[in-house]
């Protein structure tokens, strides 16, 4: 057994948690286990009844049978026990080697085996004597040790699994029920019991339940044994702290690897270095460049500490009074002749690079503050945004000044006369809005309403003659186009006169 | 022969939720539920014993109205005790609550009242292979179904957890063993140590009185390799270094 293998986590754990982890395993290999117990357990019981049969009959005979069948448990138990001990320690068994080893198994400890049947613990006490192999007092001793920690669960372990049998029962029965009513029996109670006691014995049904017990001890069973060998487990993580074992071992293993892995490295070093004297003619220049190599290295490492050093000196001299800067960094005493040229080469390379994080961080934050700037105004934040996008189109109309004729309100004039009174204020209001959009930076949207585009106009505060003749237009335009009410022509014509929108030149 | 291809078995189980985020609960079994069941269902049974003689000894004059109170009164104690108690606060009914279980969403979260309605419906599917029996009006159940679904999901859930996507976990702290505390100078390791080693020497240190002296000795051997030291010396020094662990914690 080695505990490194181990394939379940090993800690101490409450009662129902150790069983919680018992069924686990018992599901991991719920197939091999069952495998196993049809080829060897099965066939213990078949025989026993026939045996039986032929020494008894009747009541006797079926007395025999049960009592044969709920002692061998006992023994019965230890297949599952043998492959969920092997599995908990990364041994993957398979049903066939525990078929072969079923003889040797049955009668190693038969006696034991048959009593632990008479005992609450056996889950916890199987492991003792069948993994530890205990005998006498010393398997006595262990058992109550087991007992006395974390094994408290053993007797709620064997009273769930009873239950859990029962359930199983329950459900075996049920189910030929459904069967049985499926095939097309009306009165399912009545009908049963009738064909059972017409064409059986009388004992039909107890044979019957037997049967189903056989059922349900065969998959109660792996989950019992696994959960009395998941409490042994735990209990010996608490007495003999398994769990902190591992922890060491493995803390061991990785100590070990790393020192054997610098050891690795160093033989590698050495090796590719004994290759180089083979391969390479001047290999004598190439280890003269390395020992200079080796000693400018060793001259920086000279440069730190005499670092160091000058901060105490500095320290020193301030405390003192002195007004000494200290910009060469070379101390008196310390500098000593060792390494003259690096120290300096590191040095202006390390003011260089400090200088230009300071440089490029206080452009990033200048180019942060510029381009950010609008959120730092909090006043009027909208009016001095320039790099609104212009918009195209508003309610659909085209609004750009390309679309616009030059002279606007002469058109606008003459469509009114001809009597082309829609085109004539579209064109007076298109005229206003693109303004307004173009040269008045107003910030209108695509989606914005007539009343939007007013308020928006009068938020941007405008100068007042050309807000109110904004509003004025508006009122026109929104009458005519919705409610068909024609503008005054005096009105009109003086909307023409007083134009103030010119694109291209100043307001009138 | 040994494998690496077998997972790693733990009753502490984690859960991933959105955003990378790794919960880790501890699940509850078959076991402990099969047992939180069985007092749910005597507590059941023992309520509507009572019941039963309370309405006999009142309805004394007219049978009907006796028995019409008491299916009233046995169908809400089979469909509404589960889901009254998981819907709760508490997130547990009574049988629960005495095994130190709760029910909770997969995330970790309280079940709402919907969940805990549609893992107790269900629980007449965990309850198949069943009988219908017109005496008692209820479906007598073995929960064959739901107790092969509960062992064999990963997460031990049923069918009705399966579909409310909910859990069953314990509700009592992880189990810490702590003996006296062994009186010795601390010491700082002279590696650095990850951090389930560190944990590992503090659970060292805390139940080092629950062993033998030549236990906690095999045991600190096993670490020689940190202490460079065997025998009573190298356990002094890793005490030490457990100490100072559990100091700087």
């Amino acid at each position: 057994m080695r505990l490194e293998d181990v394939t379940a986590k090993i800690r101490p754990r409450a009662r129902w948690e150790s069983i919680d982890l018992g069924c686990a395993m018992a599901r991991r290999s719920y197939g091999t286990i069952l495998m196993a117990w049809l080829v060897c357990v099965w066939p213990l019981w078949i025989l026993g009844v026939i045996g039986f049969g032929m020494i008894s009959e009747g009541g006797w005979h079926l007395w025999w049978s049960s009592l044969w069948i709920w002692v061998t448990l006992g023994i019965a138990g230890k297949v599952p026990l043998h492959i969920i001990s092997r599995e908990l320690f990364g041994e993957k068994v398979s049903a066939w080697e525990v078929i072969k080893l079923w003889p040797k198994m049955f009668f190693a400890n038969f006696w034991r085996g048959i009593f632990s049947r008479f005992t609450v613990s056996r889950g916890l006490s199987m492991p003792v004597s069948e993994l530890e192999g205990l005998r006498g007092s010393a398997y006595k001793a262990r058992v109550n040790l087991l007992l006395r920690n974390g094994g408290d669960g053993a007797t709620q372990a064997v009273l769930v699994s009873h239950l859990m049998m029962l359930v199983i029962t329950f459900a075996c029965w049920f189910f030929l029920m459904m069967v049985y009513q499926f095939y097309g029996a009306n009165d399912l109670f009545e009908n049963f019991f009738e064909d059972l006691y017409l064409h059986g014995d009388d004992y039909g049904v107890s044979w019957l339940f037997l049967l189903f017990y056989c059922i349900s001890v065969t998959l109660i069973e792996p989950l019992f044994v696994g959960a009395g060998f998941a409490m042994y487990v735990n209990s010996r993580t608490l007495t003999e702290g398994w769990d902190i074992e591992l922890s060491f071992k493995r803390l061991s293993e990785r100590l070990r690897g790393n020192f054997q892995q610098k050891g690795r490295g160093v033989g590698l070093l050495l090796v590719c270095c004994g290759m180089s004297l083979f391969v390479m003619p001047n290999s004598q220049a190439q280890e003269e460049t390395a020992k200079q190599r080796v000693e400018r290295i060793t001259s920086a490492e000279d440069y730190t500490i005499h670092e160091h050093q000058e901060k105490r000196y500095e320290r020193k001299s301030s405390s003192s009074g002195s007004s000494s800067s200290s910009s060469g960094g070379s101390g008196p005493s310390y500098t000593g002749g060792s390494g003259p040229g690096a120290g300096d080469v590191f040095q202006g390379v390390f003011q260089l690079m400090f200088w230009s994080i300071v440089i490029v961080v206080v452009g990033l934050v200048i180019w942060v503050i510029i381009k950010n700037r609008h959120a730092l105004n909090k006043t009027n934040s909208l009016d001095e945004v320039d790099d609104l996008p212009v918009v195209k189109s508003v309610m659909g109309m085209d609004v750009t000044p390309e679309s616009l004729p030059k002279a606007l309100s002469e058109e606008a004039r003459e469509a009114w006369l001809r009597g082309d009174h829609q085109l004539s204020m579209s064109l007076l209001y298109r005229g206003a809005i693109s303004w307004m959009v173009n040269k008045g930076r107003v910030p209108i949207v695509e989606s914005d309403t007539e009343n939007d585009c007013v308020r928006r106009v009068n938020e941007k505060q405008v100068p007042d003659d050309t807000g109110k003749f904004f509003s004025h237009l508006t009122d026109s335009w929104v009458g005519l186009a919705y409610g068909k009410n024609l503008p005054p022509d005096s009105e009109v014509m003086a909307m023409c006169d007083r134009w103030p929108f010119n694109m291209e030149g100043e307001r009138k | 022969m040994p494998r690496n291809d077998i997972e790693v078995l733990d009753t502490r189980q984690s859960v991933e939720l959105g955003e990378g985020v790794e919960i880790h609960l501890r699940i509850a079994g078959p076991f402990p539920r099969a047992l939180a069941l069985l007092l749910d269902m005597l507590i059941i049974g023992a309520t509507m014993t009572v019941v039963g003689f309370i309405v006999t000894i009142i309805s004394a004059g007219s049978a009907a109205v006796g028995t019409g109170i008491l299916l009233i009164v046995a169908f809400f104690m089979s469909w509404g005790y589960f889901t009254y108690f998981e819907a709760g606060k508490r997130g547990a009914t009574i049988g629960k609550r005495t095994l130190g279980l709760r029910v909770i969403d997969r995330s970790g979260n309280n079940i709402t009242k919907g969940q805990a309605f549609v893992r107790n419906i269900l629980r007449l599917v965990d309850m198949l292979p069943g009988m219908p029996s017109t005496a008692a009006g209820v479906l007598i159940g073995s929960f064959g179904l739901g107790f092969f679904c509960c062992l064999f999901t990963k997460k031990f859930q049923r069918v009705g957890d399966l579909v409310a996507n909910t859990l069953v976990v314990y509700t009592q702290p992880e189990l810490m063993m702590t003996g006296q505390e062994p009186n010795v100078e601390s010491l700082a390791p002279t590696v650095a140590l990850a951090r389930e080693e560190q944990v590992a020497l503090a659970d060292y240190y805390s139940r080092a009185s629950m062993w033998s002296e030549a236990r906690r000795i095999e045991l600190s051997d096993h670490a020689s390799d940190l202490t460079q030291k065997r025998g009573m010396a190298g356990m002094i020094k890793l005490l030490g270094m457990a100490k100072w662990i559990r100091e700087k914690k």
